[in-house]
């Protein structure tokens, strides 16, 4: 229905100005997308930041180093000492993949050797400008281009997404997000066009999610529901049957071409639903191929039949499999998204991670600012349009609403669909009230057009600033709050200028370079891949947390008393024992303050040796000061956090800034099987030595107070000793 | 001061060649030039023995023993003294002696029933779990008719460092604690005891030690090398005990320690092994005898064992005698080589080689060796075409391929026949 | 009555079916002749591959999986590829016959790599 005459402006096409105008917003977009994540780059240095990206760093590293064969097959024998990891078959490749394949591009085939480092700090931002583009495809799938530049410009920016991809958070969520927008627009064209070409696009990019993202088990559940319910609906047609069926077959059989995981999408709970959605959707074809040959009410019997069969066989199928055991049950992480106490009860290690933390109300604006509002406006809106893609939209946002209530790092994943739908519902508005045609066309009275013109003058100009307003806050929130690399810390001194507490590195630095390149450092399973990133040293415990039995091992020693942590350090070839102590500076996230963890997570293994309550007073207060109870006194981490602490108070007693306790001078731990020799500026980082053992096979003990006691013994008393065997 | 550093350097220099005894005696009531019999045989002893012989008095003001943390003696000879004063404390205090036993400086303390140790000695002693008998405490056995001891071969608590002894004793005794790497080289009979009231029955408090659980001789094997011993009255002093105290003999040196890929026998020591692999572990082992390296052969129903474990042993393995060789090119064949040949278990992880042998009278042999051991490569499994069961599937497999050849041809031409069937 | 019901039941079953295949059978041209064969070849084959299953049990399980899903990924193509060429489709999924071959095409050759690289 083209118009034979084509509007010109100052001689121009106007489908041109409008394709100029597209690029040129695409390309702002990219760059404020781009520009926003760089704040910490600017303000210290391209360095990688937090936990986790350490570990990815290291493997990138690796993998540049040598061949991709090395890589997949890499044994790690610098982590869980001695078990090792097979790190090979244990991780998601796809970061690191894409971040050697650009890599090796951009040195081999341009002439740009650019250090590994840099490209991985900067490869989130770079993604994030790809996201934005995606999702523009996406939305325009759902309305069309106006929302979606709108999402695209909200996707850029919001806080949300900014949070897991700042430049220098060098995770998986960094090019998951981007993978998981495509996923969905390859599947949302594939379901409107039915073309088996899009369906396979669409499983090549679910294959690339699954080796980049564990999250791609939303993926696995959100297309099969959503297809589900269209079925319910009763809109099956044959285009949903070639998308689907297309992406099932191929991206299920390229999953499983991941060794990490296997065979889980056979196996495991959590891929049931779409191998029987994948069952349901033949069933209904076949159904709805006789329904085109035969009369109504003969289908109506045959229906009720097969149904009746169908619903029977597949119930009694799926809990006869896994009684049988062919199929593993769900697992942890699965049923602590249902119930939220779950975790803390029967496994400690997932409830102690912060992000796995219910999600406050706050969090929600502030991830998000004004689109929270325009969210159930915009599904709302796809409500009325019910469409087979804006369905997809409303199960999404449902979906994701309830996953992100339970757990904050689940933002992430509900920040698209937010993004998407508000853009909708202000693609909408502004459709309305953008629409200044009848000023020129219509032929109402002045009056009525100075009172639409005032009226969408206000509605316009105060969503405007809506628009300026979030703009300021995502730029806010980004620079206050999501861009510290948490190696180092700012703060400020009491002058009020910016002070850089930068002990960590000092601290890894040190381990760098005073110590044997094989030795051993114990500490708890945060700092692993930063030990193992920054000062590479082989590590016990770290981030990956698979061997639960190891970390209680380690967290035994640290509760324990000296002797019994002897051994256990002894056994395990330790060198040198790493703490974080807070009580100087007032830094709350040291490890006293994580003790209560070790504790538990320790008693789980061994119950009999250690129990939570010997660690509180007898009013169950956790205290260090005087009234600390014997275990806590003779624990090894107590005895590493103050030692030597009072120094630092000249003989009056020690103040823990942090605990806002004072330790009494006659409590002053001493240490006799570890040496302190490392101490970082601000007390941060502590490093100590664990001793040989005795010269003379004397007790440790005995040993370190050798020589202190000067007492006179003026008589010799017959010493009791046991008998010589 | 740099002059007097200076030669101190040089005398250092030349005692790690020869060897400097230090023999501590009691200034203050014997007189170097009218020296009793007894500190006359030991330094006749250690001058024929060491290159450079130091004679110093508890009460002397230039007893050096350290330059710094460095020793500038090799042996000590600790004799007995009738004053409990040590004038240079800073030089010879308990805290010293364990750092000079750390410092392999071989110790030898004598003791006399009638006299008291100086604190930090007897400190020194109990810390290393020998406790004398104090001043006046005798050793007495009323089943002999002088009331003397009779120590004889069966007195002897380690063959490989005593191997006679034919003795009548009173004197001192020590009771010792179960530190393991103390060594009893000469216990006393087990119808005496020690004490120091004739008069009175004895119970608790007149007794120090009863029975085989006095000693007289006691030696201590330290885990750097060095050795302290330990000898009731000077009449026990003994050449034999000596060449053992001062590390003329029984000293074991690993010599060299090798492993390799059995399919690889060029590249050794190699850090990185797979599961499942084929291994050899040789070591070769020297003992010191006569002031020679020779080859070190296991006693009879002993055996060298190997430990390769991660946390906990895997594989405890008999080391296999090989044969006599010799530790360096073209030398004379003074080294005795093991070995084992095993299969690694089917555990990927850090395993260590460890070698630990400790025997009585032997300094001690310990070595650790760590390596990595690899999980199989994906391309190290069975491949499919390998196992029978799989070529059914991939027939199949290979089957759909080429009936979707065919078929695509197929329509291919058919829709052409359709379309044209169509057009006419 | 119930008698009666339940008679009437099987015979709307028995009607059914027959309608349903006197239907199919007319409406067969030579192409959807040619799928519906290889279609029945394909499942064949991948019902010969459950009951090997079951009598061997499934020791290389990437084979068994390989094998056994490029039977069912192919079957659902071609049947994708019989829906596009329904003369009363087209209109559904405007696009061209030519299109949905070659659509067809790349998608099996993509299933077959990756059944191969499985099977290794």
């Amino acid at each position: 229905m083209t118009s034979t005459t084509k509007l010109k402006v100052l001689g121009i096409n106007i489908e041109t100005i409008k394709l100029l105008l597209q690029v040129i917003i695409f390309i702002s977009i990219a760059g404020a997308s781009i520009s926003s994540r760089l704040f910490s780059v600017i303000r210290f240095e391209s360095i990688i930041h937090e936990f986790d990206p350490w570990f990815n760093f290291r493997a990138t590293k690796y993998l540049v180093n040598h061949s991709f064969y090395d890589f997949l097959n890499w044994f790690d024998d610098r982590t869980w000492y001695p078990l090792g990891r097979v790190t090979g078959g244990t991780l998601y490749p796809g970061l690191m993949v894409t971040s050697g394949v650009i890599w090796h591009t951009l040195r081999d085939w341009f002439g740009l050797p650019i250090d590994i480092r840099n490209i991985c700090v900067l490869l989130a931002p770079a993604f994030s400008g790809l996201t934005a583009i995606f999702t523009y495809f996406l939305t325009t799938e759902m309305k069309d281009s106006n929302a979606g530049l709108l999402a695209a410009i909200f996707m850029g920016i919001a806080p949300g997404y900014i949070s897991r991809s700042v430049a220098g958070s060098y995770d998986n969520e960094a090019i998951a997000i981007t993978l998981l927008m495509a996923t969905f627009y390859f599947w949302i064209k594939s379901m409107k066009i039915g073309s088996v070409f899009y369906g396979t696009l669409t499983a090549l990019f679910y294959f690339y999610m699954v080796s980049a993202w564990g999250g791609y088990v939303f993926i696995t559940n959100l297309i099969p529901l959503h297809v589900f319910v269209l079925l319910l609906m009763g809109r099956y047609n044959h285009k949903l049957y070639t998308a689907y069926n297309t992406w099932y077959a191929i991206g299920t059989l390229a999953s499983m071409q991941i060794p990490f995981v296997g065979f889980l999408p056979i196996r495991s709970n959590d891929h049931m639903a779409a191998l029987g959605v994948f069952g349901l959707i033949q069933l209904v074809a076949f159904g709805d191929y006789i329904k085109s040959r035969i009369p109504e009410k003969q289908f109506k019997t045959f229906l009720t039949v097969s149904m009746i069969l169908i619903a029977g066989l597949g119930i009694g199928g799926l809990i006869g499999l896994t009684a049988l055991g062919w199929i593993a049950p769900w697992t942890g992480r699965f049923y602590s998204l249902w119930d939220t106490s779950y975790a803390k009860i029967h496994i400690p290690i997932i409830a102690s991670v912060s992000e796995h933390q219910p999600t406050a109300w706050p969090a929600f604006f502030f991830d998000t600012s004004m689109l929270i509002w325009l969210f159930p406006v915009g599904v709302y809106l796809c409500f009325q349009d019910l469409k087979d893609e804006h369905l997809f939209v409303i199960i999404y946002g449902v979906l994701c609403s309830y996953f992100a209530g339970v757990m904050v790092r689940l933002m992430l994943t509900l920040t698209p669909i937010i993004c998407v739908s508000a853009a909708i519902a202000i693609s909408k508005l502004f459709d309305v009230y953008l629409d200044l045609s009848e000023f020129w066309h219509s032929s109402s009275s002045t009056r009525t057009k100075l009172f639409t013109g005032l009226s969408k003058l206000l509605v316009l100009s105060s969503f405007t600033y809506y628009l300026f307003f979030f703009v300021y806050h995502c730029t806010w929130v980004t620079s206050n709050a999501y861009s510290s690399p948490s190696v180092v810390l700012a703060s400020k001194n009491p002058d009020g200028s910016p002070a850089i507490i930068d002990d960590y590195r000092e601290a890894y630095y040190w381990l760098r370079m005073n110590t044997a390149e094989d030795a051993k450092v114990m500490s708890w399973w945060d700092y692993g891949y930063q030990i193992g990133g920054m000062a590479d040293r082989t590590t016990l415990v770290d981030n990956n947390t698979w061997n639960n039995t190891h970390i209680a091992t380690v967290g035994k020693a640290m509760c324990s008393s000296e002797e019994v942590a002897y051994d256990i350090l002894k056994q395990h070839d330790v060198d040198y024992v790493l703490i974080i102590f807070g009580g100087v500076i007032g830094f709350s996230g040291d490890d006293i303050n994580k003790f209560l963890w070790m504790i538990r997570i320790s008693e789980g293994i061994w119950p009999d040796e250690i129990h939570e309550r010997d660690y509180f007073t007898e009013r169950g207060e956790y205290r260090v000061d005087g009234q600390a109870p014997k275990a806590m006194q003779e624990s090894l981490m107590y005895k590493m956090s103050y030692y030597r602490f009072h120094e630092l108070f000249m003989g009056r007693d020690a103040v823990d800034r942090v605990r806002n306790q004072q330790i009494p001078i006659q409590n002053a731990p001493e240490l006799s099987v570890l040496d302190e020799v490392f101490t970082s500026t601000n007390w941060i980082v502590r490093i100590y030595k664990v001793k040989d053992a005795d010269n003379l096979g004397r007790d440790l003990k005995k040993a370190s107070a050798f020589g202190k006691n000067s007492k006179k013994t003026r008589i010799a008393k017959k010493p009791k000793i046991d008998l010589r065997e | 001061m740099i002059f007097q550093r200076l030669i101190l350097l040089l005398s250092l220099v030349w005692a790690v060649i020869g060897g400097t005894s230090l023999i501590i005696y009691d200034s203050e009531s014997i007189d170097l030039d009218h020296p009793t019999p007894e500190l006359l045989k030991i330094v006749r002893y250690s001058e024929s023995k060491f290159n450079q012989t130091v004679v110093r008095g508890y009460t002397d003001d230039d007893l050096k023993i350290f330059i710094g943390e460095e020793s500038i003696v090799d042996k000590i000879f600790i004799l007995p003294t009738t004053s409990k004063k040590i004038l240079n404390k800073k030089e010879l205090n308990k805290v010293n002696l364990v750092k000079l036993l750390e410092k392999n400086v071989d110790i030898v303390v004598v003791g006399d029933h009638e006299k008291n140790y100086p604190e930090d000695i007897k400190d020194f002693l109990n810390e290393v779990g020998i406790y004398p008998s104090p001043k006046g405490y005798k050793l007495v056995d009323h089943f002999n008719s002088d009331d003397k001891v009779k120590l004889t071969k069966q007195n002897i608590g380690c063959s490989r460092i005593l191997s006679s002894i034919d003795k009548v004793y009173d004197g001192q005794s020590a009771i010792i604690d179960n530190n393991e790497n103390l060594i009893p080289i000469v216990k006393a009979s087990s119808t005496s005891f020690s004490t120091n009231d004739n008069v009175n029955s004895i119970d608790n408090d007149n007794t120090w030690g009863i029975g085989e659980q006095s000693f007289v001789v006691v030696g201590l094997q330290s885990l750097s090398g060095s050795r302290l011993t330990w000898f009731g009255s000077y009449d026990l002093i003994d050449e034999e005990i000596l060449s053992w105290s001062l590390g003329f003999r029984n000293i074991l040196k690993l010599q060299f320690v090798q492993h390799h890929k059995e399919s690889e026998p060029s590249k050794l020591d190699g850090t990185l092994y797979r599961v499942s692999d084929q291994v050899i572990y040789t070591i070769g082992v020297s003992e010191l005898a006569d002031n020679e390296w020779k080859p070190y052969e296991v006693e009879e129903g002993d055996a060298l064992q190997l430990s390769f474990k991660m946390l906990d042993p895997y594989q405890r393995l008999n080391l296999q005698p090989l044969g006599k060789v010799s530790s360096t090119e073209d030398g004379p064949l003074d080294t005795f080589a093991y070995f084992v040949n095993f299969t690694i278990p089917d555990q990927h992880g850090m395993f260590t080689f460890e070698l630990d042998h400790k025997r009585s009278g032997l300094s001690y042999l310990s070595d650790k060796k760590v390596v990595a051991v690899r999980h199989l490569a994906n391309d190290e499994f069975k491949r499919s075409w390998e196992i029978t069961n799989a070529w059914y599937y991939i027939a199949s497999a290979m089957f759909v391929v080429v009936g979707w050849l065919i078929f695509v041809v197929n329509f291919i031409y058919v829709s052409r026949d359709d379309s044209q069937r169509k057009n006419i | 009555m119930k008698k009666s019901t339940k008679t009437s039941v099987i015979d709307d079953l028995v009607n059914t079916i027959n309608t349903t295949y006197s239907d199919y059978v007319k409406s067969l041209t030579p192409r959807t002749k040619l799928i519906d064969t290889f279609l029945l070849y394909l499942l064949a084959l991948g019902i010969l591959q459950f009951i090997y299953v079951l009598l061997v049990g499934n020791f290389p399980f990437n084979a068994f999986l390989g094998g056994f899903i490029s039977c069912v990924g192919q079957f659902v193509l071609v049947v994708n590829l019989r829906l596009q060429y329904n003369a009363e489709n087209f209109k559904i999924f405007n696009s061209t016959p030519e299109r949905a071959l070659g659509d067809f095409i790349f998608a099996s050759l993509i299933l077959h790599f990756i059944v191969y690289h499985f099977i290794n």
